[in-house]
């Protein structure tokens, strides 16, 4: 079974193409939630009662993300090498599941990153949203972030 | 000497690649030697250290002459693949220097050090992929935001983000 290096939740990474390096950007610790309702789901809501200069227009505009990427990393472990692995990242929100994606992968190397990017967000509600990723049906790795 | 330094060393083992002329078959060659597995456990668990591996190389060039090829280029290319798949921390300066020599006598262990460092560079395997939540947000970044110009009081624009 390989072994968990690191798991986070950001909304981008990068992977320098010479060194192989990676940068992981803006690791997502909270969301806004009224940022969000308000940009999604009252689309006619006037600007002019959101402005970007106020306290309040700054904090609602820091939530609104269009999309996210999971890491996780994992060291080849012993009679991992050309075995195919389902991993499974399921959100959580305040414990009901809103979102699962499947991504089965091989471990090629001794280190290997899984990086699974989204493009748009599930449906949350206020609380607590764990981002839990399995392998092979077991919990690997968890990443919880707060939703206002 | 470590018998398993020793092993690289054995007329056996150089004899193997030295009627080898492609240096990326010679490496492949090296990745698959027992030999070499051997080295690497022998990193792992501590049994070879820095001091021994500089010992090793100082015994090695004793014989070295310019001019002459170097009877060893195939054992210091073994210890460099074997360091390449290790995390001992003299693994990287050891594989640097070797690779940054300009001596055709130790050619094909300089070129064999110069793969095995780009092949530590890319270790770490990305197995990526893009997913579309089916009921994306969009977020209104065409709408007009009206705000008033700093520079020129007195009047407002209407901007589009």
């Amino acid at each position: 079974m390989p072994k968990l290096e690191y798991f986070l939740i950001s909304e981008s990474v990068s992977v320098d193409r010479e060194t192989n390096r990676i940068s992981v950007f803006n690791v997502i610790e909270d969301f806004h939630l009224t940022g969000i309702h308000l940009a999604t789901q009252q689309p006619g809501i006037e600007s002019a009662e959101l402005p970007p200069n106020s306290a309040e227009g700054k904090s609602r505009l820091q939530g609104i993300i269009s999309g996210f990427v999971a890491v996780a990393c994992f060291n080849r472990e012993e009679g991992d090498e050309g075995r195919k692995f389902l991993g499974n990242l399921t959100l959580r929100s305040n414990d009901t599941v809103c979102f699962s994606q499947d991504m089965p992968f091989q471990l090629e190397n001794l280190r290997n990153r899984v990086i699974m990017r989204f493009v748009g967000l599930p449906e949350i509600s206020a609380g607590v949203l764990r981002f839990v990723f399995n392998v092979d049906g077991k919990e690997a790795a968890s990443h919880t972030v707060n939703v206002f | 000497m470590n018998t398993e330094l020793e092993v690289i060393t054995s007329d056996e083992f150089i004899g193997k690649y030295a009627s080898v002329s492609n240096l990326t078959a010679v490496y492949r060659l090296l990745q698959k030697s027992d030999s070499v597995k051997a080295l690497q456990s022998a990193f792992a668990s501590g049994r070879i250290t820095e001091a021994h591996v500089d010992a090793f190389t100082r015994e090695l060039l004793r014989s070295y002459k310019t001019g002459e090829q170097f009877a060893y280029s195939f054992s210091l290319a073994a210890l460099a693949v074997a360091l390449e798949g290790t995390d001992v921390h003299f693994a990287h300066p050891f594989l640097k220097c070797l690779s940054e020599l300009e001596l055709a006598e130790v050619a094909v262990a300089c070129r064999i050090a110069q793969k095995a460092i780009h092949a530590r560079h890319s270790r770490t395997a990305n197995i990526s992929r893009v997913f579309e939540i089916s009921k994306p947000v969009h977020v209104p970044l065409h709408s007009a935001v009206p705000f008033k110009s700093e520079l020129v009081e007195n009047t407002e624009f209407l901007v589009s983000v």
